[in-house]
């Protein structure tokens, strides 16, 4: 069984290797459309422009386990962010439910920032923790989006019944809201709440959209491919029971 | 000599996070068990500190806009409530603290988890907000499907709907058939993005570590 998971590991990483190198050889990019990355785009040149911010939530995923994921998803779009919208009078600011990830999130941010040579308008505030539990969270977060000039909330990351206080606050401040979650009830609350939801998988591609680097896109291609197998085996077995009877 | 060192941080960072992940990776695939309790061992002394840092964030963010906005009586109220919660449980923990007076478990029961009920009965009334909003918001058939499942889910969940054969037989169609089935697919489709994202990291493609 162990050598079968890292086989899949393996498969999965060569995978994105050999996709990795394809997309390097060509120009074009080979993705579906996904019109809510391309209008957040839009909305952080905008905010650049008439002087607004974009609050990035990371949610609270725990690092130490596979929900995780999504706030590195978040961590990752938000550098991309960051690095368009930093140079700005109001620079992005991030928000997180757990202490690691409100450090990684200032972390993120200082290393945008000295990227771009703004190390000393870097302000460690802009990563904040607003709350340690779901709810202390949300309701934390809200007051932040009604007092700070902010244009759109950006949650990506793992959030739960949570999200639906975050999404009510943007849309009481009429902010446009993109969110994605691991979490399946949080994605329901989202998908009636949020002004652009972004379903199952479509929270990982972020980075590919957000042009974060071509492992990205890469590793999406690498998803499909699995994805294909594992559909292909479900209904393999499934005909194979039901010939079993 | 900084601006040396700083050069380091980043190549490094990324040696540690690449190195640490492949090695907590090996312990799941090879019988190392017993490494794999110490790295998690030592990885939860961090972010154990790590909350507490968290706590701190949270202290200099309020404490900033109770400096610059005279009106920020909720920061206020925040920071003196996470005060006394830390004093009261602090003096319990030492037994310093009389019994006859309300404590730590006073303060969850009588003070937070009323709050966070009342925090989810508004979030009960956003949500049927948000479901009418979405229909005239974003008129497409999903969205009509998403309305008229949460409808019927809730009319086969009353009472008339669990004594009716008729109402029992939908929810058991829609929780049991529709509902487990997408969020199959939907979980499947995470997974598969979690293992992208790792390997990404394992692969130092992704840096959320600032480097």
């Amino acid at each position: 069984m162990t050598t079968l998971k890292l086989f899949m590991i393996l498969a999965f990483a060569g995978l994105m290797v050999a996709f990795y190198i394809i997309g390097k050889r060509r120009d074009a990019r080979h993705l579906r459309d996904i019109p809510a990355f391309y209008r957040l785009k839009g909305t952080v040149e905008l905010a650049v422009e008439d002087g607004t911010r974009v609050h990035v939530a990371i949610g609270r995923g725990d690092v130490l386990s596979p929900r995780g994921a999504s706030a590195m998803v978040g961590l990752s779009m938000l550098r991309q962010i960051a690095r368009v919208a930093s140079d700005s009078d109001h620079p992005p600011l991030a928000t997180a439910g757990d202490g690691l990830l409100g450090i990684l999130a200032q972390d993120t941010l200082r290393a945008t920032f000295n990227e771009l040579n703004l190390a000393p308008s870097y302000d460690p505030t802009l990563g904040r923790v607003t709350g340690l539990t779901p709810f202390s969270y949300g309701a934390g977060t809200m007051p932040m989006i009604f007092d700070d000039p902010i244009s759109a909330n950006l949650l990506i990351g793992s959030f739960g019944n949570e999200a639906a206080l975050i999404t009510s606050a943007g849309e009481r401040s009429q902010t446009k809201t993109l969110a994605g979650t691991d979490n399946l009830p949080g994605q329901a609350i989202l998908y009636a709440t949020a002004h652009d939801p972004l379903i199952g998988e479509e929270l990982y591609a972020g980075g590919a959209y957000m042009d974060a680097n071509p492992m990205h896109e890469a590793s999406l291609h690498a998803q499909d491919v699995f994805r294909w197998a594992i559909i292909g085996l479900v209904i393999l077995l499934a005909l194979f029971g039901l010939v079993q009877g | 000599m900084k601006k040396f060192f700083s050069s380091f941080q980043a190549p490094l960072g990324m040696v540690f996070a690449i190195a640490a992940g492949l090695i907590m990776l090996m312990t799941y695939v090879l019988p190392l068990d017993g490494l794999r309790v110490i790295i998690l061992n030592v990885v939860m002394i961090g972010a154990a500190a790590a909350l507490v840092i968290g706590v701190f964030n949270l202290i200099a963010v309020h404490a900033k806009r109770v400096k610059e906005d005279s009106n920020a009586f909720g920061s206020v109220v925040l920071i003196l409530a996470l005060i006394i919660t830390f004093v009261v449980t602090l003096l319990q923990d030492f037994g310093l603290y009389s019994s006859a007076l309300p404590g730590a478990d006073w303060l969850l029961n009588y003070i937070q988890v009323p709050v966070e009920s009342a925090l989810m009965g508004v979030m009960a009334v956003t949500l049927v907000y948000a479901a009418a909003r979405m229909v005239t918001q974003r008129p497409n058939i999903f969205s009509v499907i998403f309305v008229l499942t949460l409808l019927i889910t809730l009319i086969a969940s009353t009472q008339f709907g669990m004594d009716s054969s008729l109402g029992q037989s939908i929810q058991k169609f829609i929780s049991h058939g529709l509902a487990s089935g997408g969020a199959r697919g939907i979980l499947i489709g995470v997974a598969l993005g979690t293992i992208a994202t790792g390997l990404r990291i394992l692969m130092g493609f992704d840096r959320p570590y600032g480097g």
